[in-house]
């Protein structure tokens, strides 16, 4: 999500239909790849796609957030704050007389009366805090029925959430009040895909390609259920498809390499399964697949290498998963962020011990040994941009803080700035 | 010399029938009898969720499959250290059914039954009974077919962790049966989660899975051909790189080199394949031959086992179930010794993405010539019925049906959807096709009869071994007919908490005689059996030379 500008100071709020983070997530759960997509999708491709475009959420600022969240943001983002929208079946929401959003864009402002809500789902989601932005969601959707920007948050949420069924009513809920957005829907083939019914999911996209033909998800998708109902050489031409649009798509690049290596073409597939590597160092699914061809292909010590490295990397994702579906419906937990840290840390993936640092400061921004932590990663690292704002920051939040000062001796020791 | 049709339209010899394949004979053939795993609606504990176990064999040597039912226990009787309920036989009746076994086939609990097997480990001609718990696992030695007498004291057997499926098999070729148990997790109820300990599933909270848990490293056990066994798992190096949460094992000569290899399905971690030097030294292959993770590289909730040659190309092919969101996975053998994942090219990823799959069997059920698979499933949690999980606490069993090398689903029966657990094929009323038995969570034990009347042909094969080996545990049978090839290996563990008869079921579509028969036995020697009739039972004795 991105903040859009808004006009006379009134709080408009328009939702996200394909935030970059969002969807990019549900390509890595089409893939059951873990994050190998995110890492690996280029970023052009995902500014040219169109759904990223379409509608853009507004963060609200501080005194907003608060204003829209009664009880502050931890007390909503606690499964007891949320956890009664889990129990609750979406397809008891109330329904809209037939065409009542038959005029709707997404760049229709959202009515006055839905403000509150669709802030507080916002900011909830912010944090992702699922439970808390489904209930303001539910909110919007008994005073509105089938508003559809909400219908749309609560597929995309619901599909994080791994509860596939619910995000395809919500995405079915969103096309029937807005049937010409079909093209905002990829993720209703996601989660037909995830349910294994693939020819459903085939179908969908093949919808979506009518009106975003270069969708690369969209492209993506429809090759996966094509692979998936027997058709693997077709499947191939559409990964290439995907390639050409989008040359650093990790995931296609593992896709490649898996119909390559079914087939027995091993010299392709290990090409195919290398560039996925390099594309996406920290996905296990393409280590995964280079040691299964290079055992094949009788190079037993680089596919004990390859397969090494791939243990570590597949721990590594399940724990990751664990904690990210934890943190999905309990997100006001450092604990689980630290430990996310600690798993991103293991395996050297730098970017993603920064995110997961991002998230723990938003939850305890004033606390010294995270702000310590954070300059040990930063330093580790080795960009020294990053580390000097770090330090930076953890002497503005530890300057009387010993540990905080220790920690400074030692990096402005090492640096060079000690006596300055 | 050629016999017989081609049978690649094999569904032509399966008469239509209107309907399941299976139906429930329950209350006929096995009236009142039901199982106890924890017992209660609401599921506390892990140690609730894997239900009792199964095993067929003949054990009074009256020529019909008997059946033991291992029964479970419930938290309240573990906890205050009373014993779980014992293991129970019922002998079969001609035609079809059961009857309680008399006094002298009577078991004593152990703690919390699981699974088990049956084989005879003193080479006495008579099969034996491995009883898997959490708890030691016992051994039970049959009196010459006149009742049980447990021999767990002195035989060796160390487990008593939590052990789930077991074995026999000669895998050191000394001509004494070995054992594999099959071990879950090293259990204490006292400190284990219960389900206020904070897990959830799908924003519900539920019982504890065994992550976080020890895994209960696997036991082999060499056998002495007495009775007695000496544990060898590390001496003969079964010992993984991590240990792992095991709940089923088949025997299989994957490597078609003569001896007697082992595949281990793991909960939420990889599957292990062992790889047998033929004199007892196991090296673990699983990741290098493709079946120790689904496609993808993730390691899925491994439950039963089934093996069976699908494409006919003599190699035997492997399927797994797993949880709900996951796919029951089927590796298909190549020539290269490496598997290829085919389950969605087969026609099994898609139909099993939201079950959750348990006991599991390829076998020739319409004796087409092609091999189906039967899936029992079931879920782990009642909160599976509740919003947004996409499966359902009771599901549907399934028949894949086999068609030139991919399957079609049906109900496997007809009735409400069930908790189904282990499940373990036999001819129980001696028409040669296949019937089943299943156990239902904390409910019947289900017997399906197999309503195949005419249609396809079959042979069943009993082989008597030379040695000790009584029943050629091990031995692998192929029945060639005109220009197809029939195969099948003599195996006790089936898959998941289940023990199967040393037999073989061959179904053999339109074909009308066996050209020859080939029985390679666990000795090495190969034995010719030329113009086979069929639809028959057919005994082969170890002919030594």
């Amino acid at each position: 999500m991105s903040p859009r500008p808004i006009a006379g100071g009134a709080l408009v709020v328009a939702w996200a239909f394909a935030a970059p983070s969002l969807f990019a997530h549900s390509a890595s759960r089409l893939g059951e790849a873990g994050p190998d997509a995110v890492a690996g999708r280029s970023r052009r491709a995902a500014q040219a796609d169109p759904a990223v475009a379409v509608g853009l959420v507004r963060r609200p600022a501080r005194g907003e957030a608060e204003q829209a969240a009664p009880g502050g943001p931890r007390a909503s983002s606690s499964r007891q704050g949320g956890g009664g929208v889990l129990a609750r079946d979406p397809s008891t929401l109330p329904v809209a007389p037939a065409g009542r959003w038959a005029g709707w864009t997404p760049a229709s402002p959202a009515p006055e009366e839905l403000q509150a809500d669709l802030a507080r789902a916002a900011v909830a989601w912010s944090r992702r805090d699922a439970p808390a932005s489904l209930a303001a969601l539910f909110a919007v959707l008994e005073t509105r029925p089938d508003y559809p920007p909400a219908w749309h948050q609560c597929g995309v949420i619901y599909f994080r959430l791994q509860r596939y069924g619910d995000a395809i009513r919500a995405f079915e809920r969103y096309l029937g009040a807005a049937p010409g957005r079909v093209g905002d829907t990829r993720a209703l083939g996601h989660g037909l895909y995830s349910l294994g019914r693939y020819a459903e999911a085939r179908a969908h996209y093949e919808r979506v390609l009518e009106v975003q033909p270069d969708s690369v998800e969209a492209l993506r998708g429809l090759a996966l259920a094509r692979l998936r109902t027997g058709a693997p050489k077709r499947a191939l031409e559409l990964l290439e498809r995907v390639v050409s649009l989008a040359p650093d798509h990790a995931s296609a690049h593992a896709w490649i390499a898996q119909v390559h290596f079914d087939a027995g073409r091993l010299d392709e597939a290990l090409a195919a399964a290398d560039r996925a590597r390099a594309l996406a160092p920290f996905s296990a699914r393409a280590w995964f697949l280079a040691s299964r061809v290079l055992f094949e292909s009788g190079r037993d010590e680089e596919g004990e290498a390859a397969r090494a490295r791939f243990e570590l990397l597949a721990r590594a994702e399940a724990e990751r998963r664990t904690l990210e579906a934890r943190l999905l419906l309990d997100p006001a937990r450092p604990a689980l962020l630290a430990k996310l840290v600690d798993w991103c840390r293991r395996i050297g993936d730098g970017d993603g011990a920064r995110s997961a640092l991002g998230r723990w400061l938003a939850l305890e921004p004033t606390d010294v040994p995270l702000r310590i932590l954070v300059l040990d990663v930063e330093a580790a690292l080795g960009e020294a941009a990053s580390a000097s704002r770090a330090a930076a920051d953890l002497a503005r939040v530890g300057a009387e803080d010993p540990r905080a000062r220790r920690r400074l001796v030692r990096y402005y020791t090492r640096t060079g700035e000690y006596d300055r | 010399m050629a016999c017989c049709l081609p049978t690649s339209l094999g569904l032509l010899a399966a008469p239509l029938l209107q309907g399941p394949l299976f139906e429930d004979v329950s209350e006929r053939w096995l009236p009142g009898v039901r199982t106890t795993c924890g017992g209660a609606a609401t599921k506390e504990s892990i140690l609730e969720i894997n239900g009792g176990g199964l095993v067929v064999e003949d054990f009074d040597g009256d020529g019909r499959p008997d059946l033991v039912v291992v029964d479970g226990s419930t938290l309240e009787r573990a906890e205050e250290g009373e014993p779980g309920f014992p293991p129970r036989l019922f002998l079969g009746r001609a035609g079809g059914g059961f009857e309680p076994a008399g006094e002298s086939w009577a078991m004593a609990g152990g703690r919390w039954g699981m699974g088990g097997c049956a084989g005879d480990v003193n080479g006495d001609g008579w099969p034996d009974l491995l009883v898997t718990e959490w708890g030691p696992d016992r051994l039970f030695v049959n009196e010459g077919g006149a009742g049980f007498v447990e021999a767990t004291g002195g035989s060796g057997l160390v487990g008593d962790r939590w052990g789930t499926s077991a074995a026999f098999g000669d895998f050191d070729g000394d001509g004494h049966l070995d054992l594999v148990v099959v071990n879950y997790l090293d259990f204490d109820l006292s400190r284990s989660p219960r389900r206020d300990s904070g897990c959830t599933w799908k924003g519900h909270e539920v019982l504890c899975g065994p992550e976080g848990s020890e895994a209960g490293a696997d036991r082999l056990y060499r056998g002495r051909g007495d009775g007695t066994f000496e544990e060898v798992s590390a001496a003969w190096g079964l010992v993984p790189r991590r240990a792992a949460f095991g709940l089923g094992v088949v025997t299989l000569d994957y490597d078609l080199d003569g001896d007697l290899d082992l595949y281990v399905s793991n909960d939420s971690t990889p599957n292990h394949l062992w790889e047998n030097d033929g004199e007892g030294a196991f090296a673990e292959v699983g990741f290098r031959r493709g079946v120790g993770h689904d496609a993808n590289g993730k390691e899925q909730a491994g439950m039963g086992i089934a093996c069976g040659d699908v494409n006919g190309d003599l190699r035997p092919d492997l399927v797994v179930t797993n949880f709900s969101g996951e796919h029951n996975a089927f590796y298909r053998s190549s020539a290269g010794l490496g598997f290829r994942e085919r389950s969605h090219a087969a026609g099994l990823g898609g139909p099993s993405q939201a079950l959750l799959g348990w006991g599991t069997g390829l076998f020739d059920f319409d004796h087409d010539g092609e091999v189906d698979l039967f899936v029992l499933n079931g879920h782990v949690y009642p909160e599976a019925d509740r919003p947004g999980t996409d499966t359902a606490y009771a599901q549907p069993d399934l028949l894949f049906r086999g068609t030139a090398g991919s399957f079609v689903p049906e109900p496997l029966w007809a009735g409400e959807p069930a908790v189904s657990r282990a499940g373990v094929a036999a001819d129980l009323d001696g028409d040669g096709d296949l019937d089943l038995v299943s156990i239902e969570l904390d409910g019947r034990v289900r017997v399906l009869r197999n309503r195949l009347s005419g249609g396809g042909h079959w042979l069943r094969v009993h082989l008597r071994g030379a040695g000790a080996n009584t029943f050629a545990v091990g031995a692998r049978v192929t029945a060639a007919c005109g220009d197809r090839r029939f195969t099948s290996e003599v195996r006790t563990g089936a898959g998941f908490q289940v023990g199967g008869p040393a037999e073989v079921h061959l179904g053999l579509g339109t074909a009308e005689r066996i050209d020859r028969l080939e029985v390679r036995w666990p000795s090495g020697r190969v034995q010719l059996v030329d113009a086979v009739a069929v639809d028959r039972v057919l005994t082969v004795g170890e002919e030594e030379r």
